[in-house]
């Protein structure tokens, strides 16, 4: 059992600190992408590079978070086989369904959305109606709605299950990580819909990983862990 | 603190209920209209274009698209009693401003309209500027340059230099007129001529409707040429020298608002990662033409040739 935990840990400890730096270069690019601005006649070359270079850090970027996501699952089948909590098992099914399964809504909330667009023959954005948040949000279609919510549900989970393990640790770093993480779950459809709160989002997220990466790295088994069950 | 698997579960559900209401919630949320009764303050900067034109590799544009749907909602938007336009460009593609124009009079039709010139209203944005009820241009400001020019650049001569050969087959005598790879024949000068004097007796006629009984000396307000704020003012292109603060008084002062009535900026919403993924669609393919029809002063500063109201 030991043997689990510890190996989870381990890959915990990874998957925090590849989305630490995937979540980094997403935050670096969505900033470096809104002072970009306009493109101008006179800097088109220099934003070709910069387009380039945006492109491969992109890559680099997503590239991290597929390895980060396939820790994260192998480091909760590890604790889910250290039978520790039963929990864990459900956990480990949340972030292996979770994001396919919101991903796949999500493509299919773009699929719906380019259908409309091709068949009203109009390459004009969804028209806007209201005030405030609720401007940005006309045009937004179920499917996507959906996937945001069920991959923030399985963050729920993680960051539950992460809260459980810094209790049962009594690691201080994981209790807190796993407080600010589920404050990133719960900010991060927010920040999808409205647009306005990226920024925010992202260093809390970043804040997060960084925390659950020290976390998982100074934590030990130490036993006890029968009292838990 | 040792929490069960129940209780384990029972949290992680509670949070995901709270997070999905806030999100259902956020998602169908319009939010409550502005105070009603406000002046709203909508912004027309840069070159006039719509997003998907060639001008927009000329510098900062103001997107027509976005700037219609603003004018629109102040005009279905009843708590906006007044708008005021605040105006700094030098016009752009006859198109946009064209629509805008149109959009425009048809709001100064439903409820006062000022516009405010800050540095420059010219050609284009003069003419979006025409069906407002007061037009206010700062004192250091430029307006005017109502007129039309064609800019037709050819490169024949640098392309025998190089020896590239062009060949083009067309379907009618006139199908390529303005090609920049030849010369313009005689009959295709009077075409571009004729195309030149049709435009600007559109905008001259629009000029003499809304400020005919204002304009007094129409040869020279006809000549093409800014006029500073102060002149402008002498020969009627504009009703005021002042500031965006007198802009803003008068439009309250026309709608009837108290003077401690709201001033709200209508802004086209930030992208959000929705408009990133379903608002940039685009099937212009990017092409240049080799002349467009523009209503712009200073004439921008790219090579190619085109014709320009300005």
């Amino acid at each position: 059992m030991r043997r689990e935990v510890d190996r989870g840990f381990k890959r915990l400890r990874n998957s925090a600190i590849l989305a630490t730096v995937s979540s980094a270069i997403f935050a670096l690019l969505s900033l470096l992408g809104k002072a970009a601005g306009e493109p101008t006649a006179s800097i088109l070359a220099e934003l070709l590079v910069l387009a380039g270079l945006i492109i491969v850090a992109g890559l680099a970027a997503l590239i991290l978070s597929l390895a980060s996501w396939i820790y994260k699952v192998l480091g909760w089948s590890d604790m889910c086989r250290s039978g520790i909590r039963r929990f864990y098992c459900v956990t480990r099914l949340a972030v292996l369904i979770g994001p396919i399964a919101g991903a796949l809504l999500i493509l299919g909330g773009v699929l719906i959305l380019s259908l409309e667009l091709i068949t009203r023959g109009a390459v004009t954005p969804p028209p806007v109606e209201g005030y405030g948040w609720g401007r940005l949000l006309t045009g937004l279609r179920w499917p996507f709605l959906a996937g945001i919510i069920l991959m923030a549900s399985a963050n729920v989970i993680e960051g539950v299950a992460i809260l459980d393990i810094g209790f049962l640790t009594q690691a201080k770093l994981l209790i807190a990580g796993s407080v600010v993480y589920l404050i990133s779950a719960g900010l991060s459809p927010l920040a999808l819909l409205s647009g306005q709160l990226e920024g925010l989002s992202s260093l809390v997220s970043i804040a997060a990983y960084m925390l659950l990466a020290a976390g998982f790295h100074g934590t030990r088994w130490e036993g006890g862990w029968h009292e838990a069950k | 603190m040792r929490l069960s698997e129940r209780s384990l579960v029972v949290i992680s559900v509670s949070l995901i209920a709270v997070i999905t209401v806030a999100t259902l919630l956020l998602a169908t949320f319009r939010g409550p209209p502005p105070a009603p009764g406000y002046v709203a303050l909508i912004e027309v900067r840069g070159t006039l274009s719509y997003s998907q034109s060639p001008l927009s590799l000329l510098g900062a544009t103001a997107d027509a698209d976005e700037l219609l749907k603003l004018l629109d909602e102040a005009l279905r938007d009843d708590a906006v009693k007044a708008v005021v336009l605040r105006i700094n460009s030098p016009g752009g593609s006859a198109a946009a401003s064209e629509a805008i124009y149109l959009k425009v009079r048809e709001l100064a039709a439903s409820k006062p309209v000022v516009a405010f010139i800050e540095e420059y209203g010219t050609s284009g944005a003069y003419m979006l500027a025409l069906p407002a009820h007061e037009i206010v241009a700062a004192n250091s400001s430029i307006v005017g340059s109502i007129g039309v020019y064609m800019m037709v650049v050819t490169y024949s001569g640098l392309l025998d230099k190089l020896g590239i050969k062009v060949y083009i087959f067309k379907s009618g005598e006139f199908k390529d007129v303005g090609s920049p790879f030849r010369e313009p024949t005689e009959a295709e000068k009077r075409i571009l001529e004729e195309m030149v004097s049709e435009i600007f007796s559109l905008f001259r006629e629009r000029v003499l409707m809304h400020r005919g009984d204002k304009v007094a000396n129409s040869s020279e307000v006809f000549s093409g040429r800014p006029f500073t704020a102060v002149e402008a003012l002498k020969i009627g292109l504009i009703d005021k020298v002042g500031t965006l603060e007198d802009a803003v008084a008068d439009a309250k002062r026309l709608a009837g608002l108290p003077e401690d009535a709201p001033v709200q900026e209508l802004k086209p919403p930030r992208p959000g990662l929705l408009q990133l993924l379903f608002g940039q669609a685009s099937s212009t393919p990017p092409l240049i033409p080799s002349y467009e029809v523009l209503t712009m002063w200073p004439p921008p500063l790219t090579g190619y040739p085109r014709v320009s109201r300005g």
